[in-house]
């Protein structure tokens, strides 16, 4: 028998451990290990052994943190005289969380642009975050041994880097890193398990498999669901959005409307804005009862028929939910869903497609207005500055440089699975439908002017759309909304001058701020940049032509609120 | 030794008292830098306030005052006729004609603009300050821009139905190009007068005309330049000008093609029966594009 020793900690009399010896020494070693990592993070921190890089961004998506960490590593690769940490906060304290740093001085070196009005509005970007238009005409070294390698930096991102440009400023505060766009997603299984049954009942129109090509396609395939609903499973929706019908009634008004608006761009600039169809309607050339206007409503509405009771009140989360368990057929979101979507559709045991919003087909309701479908721009997203408190400019710069190359580009947003923005950069094969098609129209005809109108006209719209309420019933809400003097069309109208004349002073700042400190320091100022304010200063004209196009159109002056 | 002694005291103070005021002046530069109006009246005028009248100093502190009365917000009329007080004390007292002449610019800007909840606009008045800037200074790049200035404010009557004052904006403009041809502004200008014609004179051959010399020079905001391309078409079009209006969708199609307007061209030229440039990003979306977007920067 051998002596009982402390290592094996066992109770003399009993032969058992003894707790409380195995509590203390499990509580040292844990306060130690804490201690040892604690210190080592401070000191980390506050003594750094090489200058830290720092980016923060509220991207808590599937995906998007390990890619940002790949081409950290990558980069702390080819510098690893340098430390790169990224700093993700959570979206719903990103805001009050960098206005703090922001504020006291320690911002990240790195941010992304948004959710704060120091990041978004001029005046906090002007204040806080470094101009990067002298940077970026330059061509970005990363891309060197590509097509790309003389190309200025700017213009190796498919929309130009104009989802950093601030036309306030006149200036690039940001570098944007991806793009985004909104799809119908489907359950390949359940579609095909209703389609197939549905067909099976001998309808008048069979449904079709996979993606639909025309409206028509898509509203037989909806009708299948329910039929499929009401026969094996009450839970099915044909649709699910938490983002309501706007963006999919957004895809409906060009392929309707395109050609009629044209005849309405007064001002031949190519887009019909919402004043050039308010004159227009104040004209009486159009009004809700215009074939095309109202075949945009009625298509929307079609389309909300396959969605729950009050659909509005539809959140993210259940939308999702209902979507990967099987309880819809369709979803309407946009690519920044699409890898946690297709991730739990997966872990749920059925696949996902995609496609655009298609427009009706010769024979399908409305046809006859269609002019053709609706076009994309491409526009930057996921846009990080550089904060002017950083002490480490150039590597900042350098890091963005590095991130928006066509190489780490694609490769950032391969892992993301977001459509990446730099030329040349290849998407995965789960974004490949998300890339903007620019083969469409772009002109639309929108009734919808002013805060006060669309905000009439939208609640009334949205009972239309949910089946709550008739278009008569919407078309005179309408009617009474955009003809009050005080809060309709004619006060819109009197809004934009408004708001063109504080514009057009607050570009007086930007370009007060260049000339005084041109005087002050001969030279240094950009010639470009000025140029531009000053021209956009000009053609603006103070808000003076908005007055003018007032009483030409309308018959008298502006009354002033 | 006192009367040494007090010498030196005497200097240290007065090094003590520039390099103070050097910081100053760099904190108020710094906040201008950040449009911090109220901050930088906060470090000027004490600067404006103790400099001798005249000298380079307090001609740089009074009208650094001014920028930021007139800048700040919110603006009365206090912070406006405190502005305008200092900009008329630099014109008679300082001998930097760069500061004279962009106070007096300033000054037009405030006749031109509505600073306030109830400032009246005054385009005569600042069509009178432009104009004598414009004069005085023809050589200098402030004259260009007192000239352009000048002429906006004319069109910014938009005195119908016979326009009177906006119809002179334009030759104002083409004249001083006639006599400047290299004027820094040029490409403005010409933009400025094509506006003009085209709305509100509804002059479409001359705004065309105008459009032309711009695109000759350079737009001054390529990127930005879509609708300008896009109007140049479709006046060269509703004109009869077929080979203009191709140039101006092909330049859309190969410059903006992320415009929105980039297949409408096509469409057009497919109309107009003349060839379609190939431009990747205007291909099926399912290839990527291989090179980037071509751009033309203005000049000089």
């Amino acid at each position: 028998m051998s002596e009982p020793t402390p290592r094996d900690a066992r109770d003399e009399s009993t032969g058992r451990f003894n707790g409380n010896v195995v509590g203390i020494v499990f509580l040292i070693v844990a306060f130690s290990v804490s201690l040892v990592i604690s210190v080592k993070n401070t000191m980390s921190v506050e003594r750094p052994t090489k200058p830290v890089l720092r980016i923060a961004h509220w991207q808590l998506e599937a995906g998007y943190r390990d890619a940002m960490q790949a081409v950290i590593d990558d980069y702390k690769k080819l510098h690893p005289e340098i430390d790169v940490v990224q700093m993700p906060v959570t979206e719903i304290l990103y805001k009050q969380w960098i206005n703090t740093q922001l504020i006291s001085g320690t911002a990240p070196d790195i941010c992304e642009m948004g959710q704060s009005d120091l990041l978004s509005k001029d005046q906090g970007t002007v204040r806080y975050f470094l101009p990067l238009s002298g940077e970026i005409s330059k061509p970005n070294p990363y891309n060197k041994g590509t097509d790309l390698e003389n190309t200025p930096w700017k213009e190796t991102l498919l929309d130009g880097m104009r989802g950093g440009f601030r036309e306030g400023l006149q200036d690039y505060y940001g570098v944007s890193t991806t793009l985004v766009s909104q799809r119908l997603f489907y359950n390949k299984q359940l579609l095909k398990t209703a389609v197939d049954f549905y067909n099976s009942t001998n309808p008048k129109t069979k449904a079709v498999h996979g993606a639909p090509d025309t409206f028509g396609q898509w509203m037989t395939q909806c009708q299948a669901l329910k039929a499929y609903a009401a026969a094996k499973n009450p839970a099915v929706l044909p649709l699910v959005s938490c983002y309501g019908v706007w963006g999919i009634q957004a895809k409906f008004e060009p392929a309707y409307t395109a050609e009629l608006a044209n005849d309405y761009d007064f001002d031949l600039d190519g887009t019909t804005t919402d004043l050039e169809a308010y004159i227009a309607y104040r004209r009486g050339w159009i009004d809700l009862q215009t074939p095309q206007i109202k075949a945009v409503y009625e298509t929307t509405r079609t389309v909300g028929d396959q969605m729950q009771q009050g659909f509005s009140g539809m959140d993210r989360q259940t939308a999702q939910f209902r979507f990967v368990n099987g309880q819809a057929g369709f979803l309407w979101t946009g690519s920044w869903d699409a890898k946690g979507t297709d991730v739990q559709a997966k872990a749920k045991g059925f696949d996902i497609g995609i496609f655009p919003v298609p427009s009706p087909g010769p024979g399908e309701p409305n046809s006859q207005y269609v002019v053709g479908s609706a076009g994309e721009t491409i526009t930057g997203a996921g846009s990080y500055g550089i904060s002017k408190s950083s002490t480490q400019i150039d590597q900042a710069l350098d890091f963005l440089r590095f991130l928006s190359s066509r190489a780490e580009n694609e490769k950032f947003n391969m892992i993301a699975e977001w459509p990446p923005l730099t030329i040349g950069a290849k998407p995965s094969e789960l974004m490949k439908p998300f890339t903007p098609d620019l083969r469409g129209l772009n002109s639309r005809l929108s009734l919808s002017f002013g805060s006060r109108v669309t905000q009439t006209a939208q609640a009334q719209l949205l009972n239309y759309y949910q089946g709550d309420d008739t278009y008569a019933s919407f078309a005179k809400s309408f009617r009474q909304a955009i003809n009050d003097p005080d809060r309709g069309g004619d006060w819109a109208w009197w809004d934009l001058f408004d708001k063109r004349a504080s514009d057009e002073r607050n570009t007086e700042r930007i370009l007060a701020q260049a000339q005084t400190l041109e005087l002050l320091d001969p030279g240094s100022g950009d010639v470009k940049r000025y140029r531009r304010a000053l021209l956009q200063e000009v053609s603006k004209n103070n808000g003076q032509d908005y007055l003018y196009l007032f009483k030409k159109y309308r018959g008298f002056d502006m009354p002033m609120h | 030794m006192a009367k040494w002694a007090g010498c030196v005291l005497v200097l240290i103070c007065s090094a003590a008292g520039i390099a103070r005021a050097e910081a100053t002046a760099d904190e108020g530069r710094a906040a201008i830098a950040n449009l911090d109006w109220d901050t930088a009246i906060k470090y000027y005028q004490p600067l404006a306030a103790n400099a001798k009248v005249g000298t380079p100093e307090w001609t740089q502190a009074t009208f650094c005052l001014a920028v930021a009365q007139q800048q700040v917000q919110p603006a009365s009329g206090d912070t406006i006729g405190t502005a305008e007080q200092l900009y008329r004390s630099i014109i008679d007292q300082s001998n930097d004609q760069r500061y004279v002449a962009r106070s007096l610019v300033n000054l037009g800007r405030i006749a031109e603009l509505r600073d306030y909840t109830g400032d009246k606009i005054d385009l005569a008045t600042a069509r009178k300050f432009y104009a004598q800037v414009a004069e005085k200074y023809a050589n200098d790049p402030i004259g260009s821009e007192a000239k352009l200035r000048e002429a906006a404010a004319f069109v910014m009557e938009y005195d119908a139905p016979d326009f009177k004052l906006a119809r002179q904006g334009p030759p104002l403009l083409e004249k001083w190009l006639a006599e400047h041809p290299n004027d820094p502004l040029a490409a403005p200008m010409w933009q400025t007068a094509g506006d003009a014609y085209f709305m509100p004179l509804e002059d479409w051959k001359n705004a065309l005309r105008c459009y032309e010399q711009v695109n000759r020079i350079g737009w001054v905001d390529p990127a930005n330049s879509a609708p300008w391309f896009w109007r140049c078409a479709r006046i060269a079009e509703k004109l009869g000008e077929n080979k203009t209006a191709v140039k101006y969708y092909t330049k859309i199609i190969n410059e903006a093609p992320n415009s929105g307007k980039g297949y409408a061209s096509v469409l057009a030229l497919k109309r107009l029966g003349a060839p379609v440039p190939n431009n990747p990003l205007l291909a099926d979306p399912a290839t990527q594009p291989a090179a980037a977007p071509a751009t033309q920067e203005a000049r000089p």
